[in-house]
């Protein structure tokens, strides 16, 4: 046993981490071109450790961005700003993807994300307040998660108001009742598709995606794409957005619209993931310390 | 063959009784081997769940921002026993973290679920299947503390049982406020764990 715990069970968790780097490379980030726009790829709801229920700090989020090919991140946290602020600035010193600020306003009848703000914008207030507060600070207003239970509030006024809303998301797409609903609510109104995966440090960030066109690859151009709706978003089977800029997409060949791999292939990831869970398991329950 | 924290894991008020009655390990070495095996854990299954592999970029920096999580175990479990000097420091986070076999396997065990799902089951995973396994660790691991603040700490049995609870009282409401939230009143706890249930429930 002594063997097994002093030298397996490390040798192990060696060739674990070993295998799990050497795999773990970023996808390269495609320069995109159409009809005179640059087509970023996006996920405008990212959450970050702390105060997010998510694991990875806003600095680890970032770079795991750049490692899943994304162009373009709003980092959202639940009513406040200054995680999203640490992303920015991390990226901006670093040459990351760009970084939006943004915030996920979470209050009990409706969650809302800002996204290009530069203060915090309350929840405690109704919907259009908090939608008029977003585009003072020159910022887009997207319904997060619009699932039926937060239609009643999503009506009248503050869906006039509303700038974007979220049609294709992780769950929703191997749920088809959410998926459904989801694809309810974006029919109600004249919005900007949005694919977002709200993200909380589980999986592959920017599982679901969003196309932006932009007409310059700024803050300010996707901003003003997400206003003006020039966006693409795809399903496993559907496809969003504005009609010209789909049909634009599907003249070149499309865009890359299959969702990660996971479990992440190939035989190294593979040995990573059993060696490891094997070896930390064997960590707790064969350690000799005390004996 | 087996290690102390696999014994206190099956036979808490025995292996815990060993424990006290073995010479007195301590020093440093001591005080944080256990505790980083905790935050090594952390960072195994934080990059499990995130890349789906061990790689040392989302293992490492993981590590460093959850110690918060032993820290503030070691500080509850320093304001509960720094009036009973029965044991050195190092000796007592030692033996009180030895008592964490079951919230490791459980994170190990969630760790693999997600890393070897398709994230169809994900929601299964994380709102059904752990939900299961966290209410059965908690009230495991509640009876593991028991033990270790009895056997070890050498608490009577009313005294072991609030030293549980105020070590838990504590060290869940620093975590639950660096991890889910920044409204550190009743109703902004109560708030998050609302939307929290509502979100399960979706």
């Amino acid at each position: 046993m002594t063997l097994v715990s002093r030298f397996l069970v490390p040798s192990l968790l060696a060739g674990a981490l070993v295998a799990g780097t050497v795999m773990d490379r970023p996808r390269p980030r495609v320069p995109r071109m159409l009809g005179g726009y640059h087509v970023l790829a996006a996920d405008f709801h990212v959450h970050m450790f702390p105060l997010g229920w998510a694991t990875l700090a806003p600095w680890d989020t970032v770079i795991e961005a750049r490692y899943q090919g994304l162009d373009v991140i709003a980092l959202t946290p639940h009513n406040l700003i200054w995680p999203a602020r640490i992303g920015k600035w991390f990226s901006r010193v670093t040459g990351g993807p760009m970084v939006i600020v943004g915030e996920e306003i979470p209050a009990p009848d409706y969650h809302l994300l800002g996204i290009g703000l530069t203060e915090r914008v309350s929840y405690d207030q109704p919907l259009s307040g908090a939608i008029d507060d977003v585009h003072r600070q020159g910022g887009v207003a997207i319904a997060a998660h619009p699932y039926e239970n937060v239609w009643s509030t999503f009506q009248g006024e503050a869906l006039k108001k509303l700038d974007a809303a979220e049609v294709v998301r992780p769950e929703a797409q191997n749920v088809e009742r959410l998926g459904s609903q989801l694809r309810e609510f974006f029919s109600h109104a004249t919005l900007t598709a949005i694919g977002d995966s709200d993200y909380h440090g589980l999986g592959p960030l920017g599982y679901s995606r969003t196309y932006v066109f932009a007409r310059s690859v700024s803050e300010q151009g996707v901003i003003d794409a997400l206003r003006e709706g020039r966006t693409v978003v795809y399903d496993r089977t559907r496809v969003y957005g504005d009609p010209a800029l789909i049909q634009l997409a599907a003249d070149a060949g499309g865009l890359p619209s299959d969702v990660p791999a996971w479990p992440t292939p190939g035989a190294l990831s593979l040995f990573s993931r059993i060696a490891g869970l094997l070896s930390v398991a064997g960590f707790v329950l064969l350690n000799r310390w005390n004996r | 063959m087996w290690s102390v924290d696999a014994w206190v894991l099956v036979r808490p008020a025995a292996a815990f009784q060993w424990l006290a009655a073995q010479p007195l390990s301590t020093g440093l070495r001591v005080a944080v081997r256990r505790p980083l095996l905790l935050t090594f854990v952390m960072g195994c299954i934080v990059s499990l769940a995130a890349a789906g592999t061990l790689t040392a970029r989302l293992v490492g920096p993981p590590m460093l921002y959850w110690a918060f999580i032993p820290i503030a175990e070691i500080l509850a479990l320093a304001a509960i026993v720094r009036r009973r000097g029965r044991l050195p420091f190092a000796a007592l986070i030692d033996g009180f973290f030895a008592g964490h076999a079951a919230w490791l396997l459980l994170l190990i065990a969630i760790g693999g679920l997600l890393a070897f799902s398709p994230p169809a089951l994900w929601w299964t995973i994380l709102t059904r299947v752990s939900l299961v396994g966290l209410a059965l660790v908690v009230v495991w691991s509640a009876y593991v503390d028991f033990c270790f603040f009895r056997h070890v700490v050498g608490a009577g049995r009313g005294a072991a049982l609030r030293d549980v609870v105020v070590h838990r009282a504590i060290t869940w409401l620093v975590v639950f406020s660096i991890f889910a939230t920044q409204e550190l009143t009743p109703w902004g706890l109560y708030r998050e764990v609302a939307e929290a249930i509502a979100e399960i429930l979706r």
